[in-house]
């Protein structure tokens, strides 16, 4: 059996056959006492596109490297496709038909772009070898490139040409290491989108490692949120958005305040007006801190309003304000600029009542 | 990594082993030895060559640090005629072993020979000639060819000093004669402090300078102790002692320079611009330089040079030199190649995975740099003695003692050229297919390579000049060309000498050429490993 498995890695592997990745209660500790990675337990589905998403230092690349065989996990299983690679059984890296990308692009400084694409496909005969490279520099735009060097190339090229050389092999998952953090902000957008676009195309299941959320958001299916090596929630980049299981969590993929209420009977009451809210037998009656983003509220100004602009911050295509409320508190609240109101101004706040997420006041 | 390379770690530990097995036999011995030994050796030789071996320290200590900041200070804060080239030819001293340089002098000095015939000429018999021979002589000769060491490090902090701080003193008021003691000088502490441990270690180390001067220290006494009155136990107990000072000496060189580390402004960075120096200033400098490189380098090799043309038109390159010299090639680039090859297992480890195990592994392997030839034979001798017989008198032991004193320069030079290469790469080449071996084969060693070879080049050259641990390790009737020196001048066979000593110096100068076109580019700041 393993030997059988090893066989079909050596091969030349023709088309690309996406694979589900399983983390089941994994857990990594380095140096016997950071605590990196502690039972995550996560289901990538195959040809999904799944985001790690969290702050430096959550454990987000150390899963991803547990994916890849290039850390051993001290406890759990990881399963991809229907093989067990690590946990009950060991699979070193080179085995397990995954594609990676690393932040640094690590592209073999010694050899041409087309040995570099050339490396992993040692078991593909000589035609086969070349017909693929050459696909795969049109594929990420640099045709004409074959014979260069790595430090021959700009940080966008060596991207790409990082992404063709972890695609030539036709892995099963291809996971993605911060790999647009290096890029200036315009390439960045460019490139991941086109990274997107080109993978999907094969149907390849894709983890993508990152700290920027507006990256997770913009390229995900799912999203994986990390806060000191746990997973704090998985779901829907609306979901993470709108309904945060955490207030971690709510902070972290987006501009939060929170606003005291209490819940009574069905109804949420707070500074900001009463809202309907479901039944919560275990928040009933309880103080609860109220989560809203500045995309939830909007105001007019109104010389009667019972709050005031503190604070306003031009972006450019909006206009965020820091709001006031005269029982205290404070919210803020994003516009569009076609229009800025001054610092000072009395306003009447309408909060959309659709997205209302509580946490029970103190603790997480 | 799990499944990674298996071998590497037991492979490690057995390198640290081998190298640490005679140096802890010494210990032990010295230790375990009849306390009446040590009083024995106490009044017979300790206490000459204690005091020898320290006056040694402080008075090469002094002129080395006198000419090799001199030097640097000349070439990096004055611009004047031939600068840029005496600032790469101040090193050349480097090339010539302390033995080959007084072996030189030693002839010159001869009765009858040029010196004293110049001196009967200018004062007659009236005056006594000086005498090569004792601590003067091999003060000098010592400072001669180690002030290179004091000189690259003084060199190297003085041209990495920002500007700012002059600036900043200037414009306090500070007049020049201050600032350059507080401020220039004060600033390269920590490269001339350095620099002139680098040389007191060559100094504790040196045997064949001080045995064909005939000033007895640390190493000479060893070795007679060893060869001439069968002693080990008194040898093993004299190593010790020299180990032991040894530590001293770079633990109080470590002190020193921690104590004063200066943190160099961030931001920009600018160099002292060097000063334009006046016909009479420039020509004084070029003077300086003539006579010491002229005395350390230019004279002796000189007349090593004419005496070996004499020898190659004599017939005197005969197929006994030829043989000496291949022998010395063989054993030498095995002695390289065996070192690189197992620096190997231990340089990767500590640059990939530096915990406990493989810290120490690293510091038990390196630990020969710091033992001196003489101690390092004494030991393997008395641990094969015991353990392995059969290897006494064989190629395979002097190879193993090059390995042993050798070894760190490999494994320093693999362990930041492995550091070098982004951790990233091996694992890329894994998940493209590699296995572990076929990463470092396919990936690691090409992206290593010319730090092997460097690190090749300066061993196989440190063991051509290598004398004292291949005096008393080689096998019989296995001569070499450091031996040959070393014989041919113990009988006054000077134009004999002349041809070996001359290939150990051309030989030398390959590393040096390696150092300058390393560091050419941009400033060097590079220390050689000699």
């Amino acid at each position: 059996m393993v030997f059988r498995l090893h066989k079909e890695q050596d091969a030349c592997v023709m088309e690309i056959e996406a694979a589900s990745v399983l983390l089941n209660n994994v857990s990594k500790t380095f140096n016997g006492k950071i605590k990196a990675v502690s039972r995550v337990s996560l289901n990538v589905g195959g040809g999904e596109f799944f985001s790690l998403l969290g702050p430096s230092g959550c454990g987000k690349s150390t899963i991803l490297r547990m994916i890849a065989g290039l850390e051993v996990p001290d406890m759990g299983d990881v399963v991809i496709g229907n093989i067990s690679v690590a946990g009950s059984r060991w699979t070193p890296p080179e085995k397990r038909g995954v594609g990676f990308v690393f932040q640094d692009y690590a592209l073999f400084p010694h050899m041409t772009l087309f040995d570099n694409i050339a490396f992993g496909l040692e078991g593909c005969g000589r035609k086969e070898l070349k017909r693929r490279v050459e696909n795969m520099l049109e594929i990420v735009g640099l045709p004409d490139m074959a014979k260069r060097y790595p430090h021959e190339l700009s940080g966008g090229q060596q991207q790409r040409i990082a992404l063709a050389r972890a695609l030539a092999p036709f892995p099963k998952v291809m996971l993605l290491d911060e790999p647009f953090s290096n890029l200036d902000a315009d390439l960045r957008v460019e490139l991941r989108t086109e990274t997107k676009r080109i993978l999907k195309e094969k149907g390849i299941t894709i983890i993508l490692v990152t700290h920027d959320q507006e990256e997770a958001f913009s390229l995900s299916d799912r999203i994986g949120v990390l806060n000191r090596g746990r997973l704090e929630q998985t779901g829907a980049p609306e979901e993470i958005y709108h309904s945060p299981a955490s207030r971690f969590v709510a902070d972290f993929v987006g501009k939060a305040d929170f606003v005291s209420g209490r819940i009574r009977n069905g109804a949420l009451m707070s500074d900001l007006g009463v809202f309907r809210y479901p039944e919560h037998p275990s928040l009933e009656g309880k103080d609860v801190d109220i989560m809203i983003r500045p995309d939830d509220v909007d105001f007019k100004v109104d010389e009667e309003g019972d709050a005031r602009i503190s604070d306003v911050q031009f972006l450019g295509p909006e206009v965020l304000y820091g709001l006031e409320l005269s029982h205290g508190g404070a919210v803020h609240s994003i516009k569009p600029s076609a229009r800025v109101h001054p610092v000072g101004s009395r306003v009447k706040i309408f909060v959309d009542p659709t997205h209302i997420t509580v946490f029970p006041k103190e603790g997480y | 990594m799990k499944s990674g390379v298996a071998y590497l770690t037991p492979l490690s530990i057995g390198v640290a082993a081998i190298v640490a097995t005679p140096i802890l036999f010494t210990l032990f011995n010295a230790v375990s030895a009849d306390p009446e030994l040590w009083t024995r050796l106490y009044d017979t030789r300790l206490k000459v060559i204690l005091s020898n071996t320290i006056k040694l320290l402080a008075s090469v200590g002094v002129i080395t640090a006198l000419i090799g900041v001199t030097m640097a200070w000349m070439v990096t804060r004055y611009e004047f005629p031939g600068r840029k080239i005496w600032e790469w030819t101040l090193i050349l001293p480097l090339a010539v072993p302390g033995y080959v340089l007084a072996y030189a002098y030693a002839s010159i000095m001869a009765p009858g020979g040029v010196f004293q015939s110049l001196w009967t000429g200018l004062f007659g018999g009236a005056i006594k000639a000086p005498s090569l021979y004792g601590f003067w002589g091999v003060s000098l000769v010592l400072s001669l060819v180690n002030y290179p060491y004091v000189y690259l490090l003084t060199r190297a902090s003085l041209l990495s000093q920002n500007v700012v701080y002059d600036e900043a003193a200037r414009t306090l008021g500070v007049s020049i004669r201050r600032r350059r003691w507080s401020i220039s000088i004060r600033m390269a502490y920590p490269g001339i402090v350095a620099g002139i441990a680098l040389a007191l270690m060559e100094v504790m180390a040196d045997f064949g300078t001080v045995a064909m001067l005939r000033y007895p220290t640390f190493t000479e006494a060893i070795y007679r102790q060893m060869t001439a009155r069968f002693d080990p136990a008194g040898a093993a107990a004299l190593g010790s002692a020299l180990v032991l000072m040894t530590f001293l000496l770079l633990n109080l060189e470590r002190r020193l320079r921690s104590r004063s580390r200066f943190e160099q402004t961030k931001g920009r960075f600018r160099t002292v611009a060097p000063r334009k120096l006046g016909l009479r200033e420039g020509m004084f400098c070029n003077a300086l330089i003539v006579i010491l490189l002229g005395l350390a380098f230019f004279a002796p090799i000189s007349l090593l040079v004419k005496w070996s043309s004499e020898a190659a038109l004599n017939g005197g390159l005969d197929a006994r030199f030829l043989r000496f010299t291949s022998n010395t090639l063989f054993v030498s680039a095995i002695g390289a190649t065996v070192a690189v090859a197992l620096a190997v297992p231990a340089a990767y480890l500590h640059a990939r995975k530096p915990d406990i195990l493989s810290r120490s592994v690293f510091y038990l392997s390196t630990l020969g740099y710091s033992l001196p030839g003489p101690v390092i034979a004494v030991g393997l001798l008395l641990t094969v003695g015991l353990l392995f017989p059969w290897l006494y008198g064989g190629l395979a032991l002097l190879i193993t003692a090059y390995m042993v004193r050798f070894i760190p320069v490999a494994i320093h030079s693999q362990d930041s050229a492995i550091s070098a290469v982004s951790k990233s790469l091996e694992d890329a080449a894994r998940t493209l297919g590699a296995g572990p071996w076929g990463t470092i084969r396919r990936i690691l060693l090409p992206l290593i390579k010319p730090g092997l070879l460097t690190g090749w080049v300066i061993i196989f050259v440190d063991c051509m000049k290598e004398l004292p641990a291949t005096l008393m390790l080689r096998p019989v009737a296995f001569d070499t060309l450091s031996v040959r020196v070393w014989m041919e001048t113990s009988e006054a066979l000077w134009e004999m000498a002349a041809p070996p000593a001359l290939l150990i110096v051309l030989a030398g100068l390959v590393p040096i050429a390696l150092l300058i076109r390393r560091t050419g580019r941009g400033g060097w700041h590079g220390i050689p490993v000699a």
